[in-house]
């Protein structure tokens, strides 16, 4: 465990663990988060965790956390790494169990005034429409040879079967379709385990959810992103399910028989790597990035279902039109180009955050930076922010991805009520389909951290701005 | 004895198991598991799985074990609760299991090598592990 005292300060946001706190550190270790949140931090491993990052082969600059920083596996969550592709190592701990998690934001043409009344069956819609909950598969069961086309090319495959269009490509991450994906590099039993769960929601803290927007922080990027105040916006949080799970699972298990071969000392078993240009790495990135395809692919089929719910409901018309504003990774390896040299990017929950001019960005969010989502947990607000210049400088373009746990899902059992819940998100004006009683009860607010306190944490720093707010009106869980 | 307790985590799962051998602490381990996933006592056996597994130490044995019968469990949406072992060693499994549907309540994404302990005492094995979920 890491006491306060072993903490420099770099400035009322940032903090600092200096290399020589432990002989194996290649380079400091820094957490982004106010001094509060960093003592709550300090008696879980997440400090440990982020030290155990600075001695990874071929790190550079600083080990990194955010703000919502927690106890992960290997990584902990909120963990932000670059090493260099050259001689650096690749850490499915640094990616996590589900690959791509991720998020993406949709956005209507209409107000929750135009269409309030509406809500509750809008959201029984997508219920029924949206495959979600525990054990529960979908409607999309592809044999391999077409499993393997969503895996090598994600979103690509999608607008071949009508489940998208060029512009949602366009304002997703990698267009949805990552390069050096290679579905032989994903074993038969990830994708055995994949094959019924495509197009589903999954359960957990993964959920559809409609939003209002309700505050506007700055209306130029606002206004590019397409967004304005009472918006009716929805939010979409999976990942790669079973597949992507196994897949991590496959390669933690495959690294972790070689690692001495490469001369590794291994802190923790979860931190298993393998030199990026190894065999091995090789391997984990093209099952990685075809991991990150179908999660990619995922979300998009989840957007078909959403906007047919929503059409469905509402007369046709241009309230129908359901423009996806971005799709964000939070648990990813991303090869990237900072300052000419080559690295691979981990972030494990964490959002990339790249800012105004970047290359990869689409064409309407080059003056912008491109959008960054992070959802509030269950029944709080969200945030819309874009990314900056200061955070391509300070942390690889990356920030924070959600609030963070901050009580355990049995502590949430024993201490919270169900119907106290209920009664408070209705009194918060949210109509909830959720698939179990204790789901809902895990997922509870009181169980997170406060989003506020991390948007703010973010803002300050620079590492993100902020764009708009969302509240709450509508949650579908699993 | 106790065949399997909850343990208190921070944001994921932990149970630690017991056996008077390695055999029944790795089919506790794995009953333990499946009763987060599957109401385990409605449980209708319907098919056989053959499980081999070959590690270099007692952990990874232990964690590969709980990972197959978690990827067969998704795979097939199967609660695995009946355990034959041919062959139990520290380093080697051949067991056949026996499993069905039943009541699906939670998901595991992964086994983890988190906070992995596994104890041999003079009563017998106990074994802690946390799930990804």
């Amino acid at each position: 465990m890491v006491s306060f005292e072993k903490f420099n300060k770099i400035s009322d946001y940032l903090w600092e663990v200096p290399r020589t706190f432990r002989k194996a550190m290649r380079v400091p270790a820094r957490v982004y988060a106010s001094e509060k949140m960093l003592t709550h931090v300090l008696d879980e491993r997440a400090i440990e965790q982020l030290i155990n990052i600075a001695s990874l082969p071929g790190i550079e600059k600083y080990a990194l956390a955010m703000p919502d920083i927690h106890q992960g596996y290997g990584f902990p969550i909120g963990g932000v790494a670059a090493l260099r592709a050259d001689e650096g190592v690749i850490s499915p701990g640094g990616v996590g169990y589900d690959i791509n998690c991720g998020v993406r934001l949709l956005a209507s043409e209409v107000t929750l005034e135009d269409v309030g009344s509406k809500i509750e069956q809008i959201v029984s819609q997508m219920q029924r429409d949206v495959p979600s909950g525990v054990g529960r598969g979908g409607s999309v069961v592809l044999k391999e040879p077409e499993l393997d086309k969503v895996l090598n090319t994600g979103v690509k495959w999608a607008i071949s079967q009508g489940y998208a269009t060029e512009a949602d490509a366009e304002a997703t991450e990698e267009r949805g379709s990552m390069p050096g994906a290679d579905a032989a590099r994903v074993s038969e039993r990830a994708k055995k385990r994949g094959a019924d769960q495509l197009g589903t929601l999954g359960a957990g803290n993964h959920f559809v959810e409609i939003q209002e927007v309700v505050d506007i922080y700055d209306d130029r990027i606002a206004e590019t992103f397409g967004i304005f105040p009472g918006q009716v916006t929805i939010l979409i949080h999976t990942g790669s399910r079973g597949l992507g799970h196994q897949v991590c699972t496959d390669y933690v298990k495959l690294m972790n028989k070689v690692v001495h071969q490469y001369q590794i000392a291994l802190p923790d078993r979860e931190l298993s790597c393998a030199p990026f240009k190894s065999p091995e790495g090789q391997r984990y990135f093209g099952a990685m990035a075809a991991a990150a395809n179908f999660a990619w692919t995922n979300r998009q089929i989840l957007t078909d279902h959403v906007r047919g719910s929503w059409a469905q409901v509402l007369e046709s018309g241009k309230q129908n039109a359901m423009r996806l504003v971005y799709d964000v990774a939070h648990n990813m390896a991303k090869k990237e180009k900072h300052d000419g040299k080559e690295y691979i990017v981990h972030r494990k929950g964490a959002t990339r955050s790249f800012g105004p001019d970047h290359p990869v960005l689409p064409d309407k969010y080059k003056s912008t930076g491109q959008p960054v989502i992070i959802p509030g947990s269950m029944g709080t607000h969200s945030y819309l922010l874009a990314g900056t210049k200061e955070s391509m400088q300070s942390t690889w373009g990356s920030t924070c991805h959600g609030a963070g746990r901050r009580m355990s899902r049995s502590q949430a059992k024993r201490s919270l009520d169900y119907n106290k819940l209920l009664e408070e998100l209705d009194k918060y004006g949210v109509v909830v389909r959720a698939g179990s009683a204790k789901g809902l009860l895990e997922e509870a607010p009181a169980a997170y951290k406060d989003i506020d306190e991390v948007i703010k944490v973010v803002s300050e720093t620079k590492i993100a701005a902020k764009v708009a707010r969302m509240k709450p009106v509508g949650i579908i869980k699993g | 004895m106790m065949k399997y307790e909850f343990l208190d985590h921070p944001g994921d799962i932990k149970i630690r198991s017991f056996g008077k051998d390695l055999p029944e602490l790795l089919q506790n381990s794995a009953l333990g598991m499946m009763s987060f996933l599957y109401d385990i006592d409605e449980v209708k056996i319907d098919h056989r799985e053959k499980i081999e597994i070959e590690a270099m130490d007692l952990d990874t044995l232990m964690i590969d074990w709980l990972s197959e019968l978690l990827t067969f469990s998704d795979t097939n949406d199967s609660a695995y609760t009946e355990f034959e072992f041919e062959k139990c060693t520290d380093s080697h499994i051949v067991a056949k299991v026996g499993g069905g549907p039943a009541p699906a309540k939670d998901d595991i994404k992964a086994v983890t090598y988190s906070e992995l302990d596994i104890k041999k005492k003079s009563e017998g094995y106990e074994a802690v592990v946390v799930y990804d979920i």
